[in-house]
C-alpha cells in the first residue's frame, strides 16, 4: 500500500483500520509495521475527528416507544402472507362484503319492492292480459 | 473470528467491539455472494410467531433503527416514528422472508433509509427539540456543559452537511456496515462512497476545527 492510499484511507473511514474496506487491512497494518512512527500519526489525526464523532451520542430507545411498537407487533390478519393464499383471503372478504352490502340495500329498498309486488299479486294472471282501454266497455253499468 | 485491530496509537486494540461487527465472520462486503446472517434465526422465528423472537427484534434492531434515522433526520419524534414503521414492516415480512444474497440486516436499514427519504422529501420544520439530550455526569457540572455542547456541536455539523455525505457517514461510521453495503444501499460505487466519505469528514473537521485535534 503506497502512503498516499494510506491518508487517503484514514481521511475516509477514520483513524481505526479495522473499520476499513476488509481487503485493504492486511497491507495497512504491513505498513504500520514497516512506518510505524508515520502511520501512528495519520491516523491520529484521522482519530481526533473519530473522537468527535464518537460523542455524539444518543438516547436509548425510550420506553414509551417500545410499548408502542409492541402494540403493534401482534398477530392478526394484517400479518397474513403475500401471495396467493392472501389473495384468496382478500377476495373471499371482499365476496362476502358485497353480500352483506346487497342484503343492506334490499332491505333499504323493500318497501317499494314490497308495494309493488302487492299490485302484481293482486292482478294475478289477469296482469298482463289486462287493456285499460276497454275497461269501462267490459264492466256492466 | 480473529480480527487484528490496530488503534492509532499502535497499542493494539481500539474500543470496537468486534462482536458488534455486522460485516461478521467471512464477510466480503460483496452482494450476490453467499453471505452468513445473523439474524437469520431470529427472521424464522419471527416467522412462526414466536414471542421471543419480537423481543429480540426490538433489542437488537431498535437501537440501530433510531441511531440511523436520528442521525439521518436530526429529529427524535421523526426518527423514532421511522425506526416504528420499518419494525412493523420487518415483521410483516418475516413469515414470507428467504435468505438471499442480502443480510436481514441490510434489507431493514434500505426499509428504514427509503422512509427517512420520504420525510427528508417533505417540507420540515427545523427546532431545536430534536437536539440529543444529555446526563448530567454527576460532581462536574461544567464538564457536563462542556460535554452538551460538545454533542450539539457535532450534531448541528452533522446536519450541516449535503445529505449524501452525511447518509454515507451514518452509514460507515455509525452503522458500521461494509463499504460495498454501504455502497449498494446508496446506489453509488465504492469510489463515490469514498468520495462523499472524505468530503463530509472534511467539512466536519473544518466545522469542528476548534473542538479537534491529534490526539496526545
Amino acid at each position: 500500500m503506497t502512503p498516499d492510499r494510506f491518508t487517503a484511507l484514514s481521511q475516509t473511514y477514520g483513524g481505526h483500520i479495522d473499520r476499513w474496506p476488509v481487503n485493504e487491512r492486511s497491507e495497512a497494518i504491513r505498513l504500520c509495521q514497516d512506518r510505524p512512527q508515520w502511520t501512528a500519526q495519520v491516523l491520529s489525526e484521522a482519530a481526533g475527528l473519530d473522537d468527535l464523532l464518537d460523542a455524539l451520542g444518543l438516547d436509548a430507545p425510550s420506553t414509551d416507544l417500545r410499548q408502542r411498537i409492541y402494540a403493534r407487533l401482534q398477530p392478526g390478519p394484517a400479518r397474513l402472507p403475500l401471495g396467493p393464499r392472501g389473495w384468496g383471503f382478500g377476495i373471499a372478504a371482499a365476496s362476502l362484503a358485497g353480500v352483506i352490502c346487497g342484503a343492506a340495500l334490499m332491505n333499504l329498498a323493500a318497501p317499494d319492492l314490497t308495494k309493488d309486488a302487492v299490485v302484481v299479486s293482486a292482478l294475478g294472471d289477469q296482469g298482463s292480459d289486462l287493456d285499460l282501454s276497454n275497461t269501462s266497455a267490459k264492466e256492466p253499468l | 473470528m480473529t480480527m487484528m485491530v490496530l488503534s492509532p496509537n499502535n497499542s493494539g486494540l481500539s474500543n470496537r467491539d468486534p462482536a458488534n461487527d455486522l460485516r461478521g465472520p467471512g464477510w466480503t462486503g460483496k452482494l450476490g455472494q453467499a453471505v452468513l446472517d445473523p439474524d437469520a434465526d431470529m427472521v424464522a422465528r419471527l416467522g412462526r410467531g414466536d414471542p421471543a423472537a419480537i423481543e429480540t427484534l426490538m433489542n437488537r434492531k431498535l437501537p440501530r433503527l433510531l441511531a440511523l434515522a436520528r442521525r439521518l433526520l436530526g429529529d427524535a419524534a421523526e426518527a423514532e416514528d421511522v425506526a416504528q414503521e420499518a419494525l412493523v414492516r420487518a415483521w410483516k415480512q418475516a413469515p414470507s422472508w428467504t435468505p438471499g444474497p442480502a443480510r436481514f440486516d441490510t434489507w431493514l436499514h434500505k426499509v428504514a433509509l427509503n422512509l427517512c427519504y420520504d420525510r427528508l422529501r417533505r417540507p420540515r420544520l427545523v427546532s431545536d427539540a430534536g437536539l440529543p439530550e444529555t446526563i448530567d455526569p454527576g460532581p462536574a457540572p461544567d464538564a457536563g456543559l462542556l460535554a452538551q455542547d460538545r454533542q450539539a456541536r457535532v450534531e448541528a455539523a452533522l446536519q450541516a452537511l449535503p445529505p449524501r455525505q452525511r447518509e454515507a457517514i451514518v452509514l460507515c461510521y455509525y452503522q458500521d456496515l461494509g463499504n460495498q453495503t454501504a455502497a449498494d444501499l446508496m446506489k453509488v460505487s465504492i469510489e463515490a462512497l469514498e468520495s462523499l466519505l472524505s468530503r463530509g469528514r472534511r467539512a466536519l473537521r473544518a466545522s469542528l476545527i476548534d473542538l479537534s485535534g491529534p490526539k496526545p
